[in-house]
């Protein structure tokens, strides 16, 4: 370990006695539950400390509130595609269901487009599945959703725009 | 914060790579705007790094193991609403978010009315009104009519395989964009490539009809090439090119152009072969469903070298 290395760590370790506690009653104040409310809490903290230089932090307790309702958000996000893919999933016949261990790849992998694609309008998200995961042409697609040509080629590109900035931020 | 990506992103270089990427993805690109692409990636070192992070974003998508599975649920899931969110932004003054729920619906690998589709590397069976059985091949697209006491299918796009079921009193009418192939019952291959349809007589003889020329019989086990005015090729059935039922790529002395073609049906993206290279002749057993190790065994096996920029852009040339 360097010592810049080793001061960042004191520093984080600093902030996490400060502050822990207050993050966790923060949290809890919003989901209601202490146990989710030290998992965010401790999550947090471990962001935290992948920032490239967290001793730079000027304002740390507004930076855990955001990376904390971030974590929030995501949980609840997860839930409610966990939970409308369960769904979904009664309407497909018995045989053809996946295997549970596969259940769990197809959550994740729900999990990581929806974020990718967080923001784009509906028909955006629909175009890109079909393109990408469905592999169907342009002409397909604006067959299969009743879309002009221009219009699929017009929410590829905002879908495109959309994972570009993802992978910026 | 809320981000708009109905506008151009303000970073030139990387709309420009999103505007490629939604080129390349369309399904059909012209040999044109391929060598411009090709020229637009190698004028500046910038172009390939903006390209290269799209890539990199696009392989959530790309590796994702939804790509072996109905996307239905996948796509129920994703357009469910965000109700916490929206509940949020509304608190805040954002406005709600624009949940439109109306495609879904319409969703989950259903075709239009009257019409069979299959996708990038999917292969189908259907059994049609009459008791026939139509097995399309990847990227390929009919439209049926079975009413008014007829039987008829138009092939639009693609290959596919047709177990007629014999009935004297009734014939079957496929179309292409030439012409009309009709018989009473029997087995055929017939594929839709550009200006020309390809008629393989597997079991029983049929009629071909170019639209403005005149028409002949075909007898079993024979493959014949039309163009809208008249048969300009005919000669013995490849056994072989039944092979995609199975998954299976069969060349004999193939020229490499016409096994390209075949495997573009089998890759989203695209594959650039060098025109000098379109005529080297192919043979072998090739598995459809494992595009890229069909590409390997190529290359072990030809002078060739093939460049793989990204999942989605393979050139091959002369090694």
């Amino acid at each position: 370990m360097t010592p810049s290395e080793a001061s960042s760590r004191d520093h984080i370790g600093h902030l996490f006695k400060l502050n822990y506690a207050w993050l966790c009653a923060r949290v809890r104040s919003r989901t209601g539950c202490p146990h989710s409310a030290e998992d965010i809490a401790a999550e947090t903290f471990a962001r935290i400390l992948k920032l490239p230089d967290p001793s730079l932090l000027r304002e740390p307790r507004a930076l855990l509130t955001t990376i904390a309702q971030r974590l929030m958000y995501e949980g609840w996000r997860r839930r409610d595609l966990e939970r409308a893919y369960v769904e979904a999933l009664q309407h497909v016949p018995e045989q053809l269901q996946p295997a549970p261990e596969e259940q769990l790849m197809l959550i994740e992998s729900l999990v990581a487009i929806d974020q990718l694609l967080d923001g784009l309008p509906s028909q955006g998200k629909t175009v890109f599945v079909l393109s990408q995961i469905e592999g169907l042409t342009y002409t397909q697609i604006s067959q299969r959703l009743e879309l002009s040509l221009g219009s699929v080629h017009n929410y590829m590109a905002q879908a495109l725009r959309c994972c570009y900035q993802v992978l910026a931020s | 914060m809320s981000l708009r990506f109905d506008v151009p992103l303000s970073d030139a270089i990387a709309e420009a790579a999103v505007l490629w990427m939604v080129r390349l993805h369309s399904g059909d690109v012209s040999d044109q705007e391929r060598q411009a692409f090709e020229a637009w990636l190698e004028q500046d070192h910038h172009h390939a790094l903006a390209f290269e992070r799209l890539n990199g974003g696009l392989r959530t998508a790309t590796d994702s193991p939804w790509r072996a599975r109905s996307v239905g649920p996948l796509l129920s899931a994703i357009n469910a609403p965000n109700g916490r969110r929206q509940f949020m932004r509304n608190a805040l003054g954002l406005g709600a978010l624009a949940v439109s729920v109306g495609l879904l619906g319409r969703m989950g690998g259903l075709p239009m009315a009257g019409e069979l589709q299959t996708g990038t590397a999917e292969r189908r069976r259907w059994q049609l009104d009459d008791g026939s059985v139509l097995q399309l091949n990847a990227r390929s697209r009919v439209a049926t009519r079975f009413s008014d006491g007829q039987r008829q299918l138009r092939l639009l796009q693609g290959e596919l395989i047709l177990d007629v079921v014999a009935n004297a009193n009734q014939v079957f009418r496929l179309e292409t964009a030439e012409g009309i192939v009709s018989g009473y019952g029997g087995r055929l291959m017939l594929r839709q490539a550009e200006r020309l349809s390809e008629l393989t007589t597997l079991e029983g003889a049929l009629s071909v009809s170019p639209s403005n020329g005149p028409g002949a019989l075909v007898s079993p086990h024979k493959r014949v090439l039309f163009d809208t005015g008249a048969i300009v090729q005919q000669g013995a059935m490849n056994s072989g090119d039944t092979a995609w039922l199975d998954g299976w790529l069969e060349a004999r002395k193939k020229p490499l152009a016409t096994v390209v073609e075949a495997l573009r049906s089998y890759r989203p993206g695209i594959i650039r072969l060098e025109p000098e290279l379109a005529q080297l002749p192919v043979s072998g057993l090739y598995p459809l469903d494992n595009s890229d190790q069909t590409l390997e065994m190529l290359e072990r096996q030809l002078p060739i070298r093939v460049h793989r920029y990204s999942p989605y852009w393979i050139s091959i040339g002369r090694a």
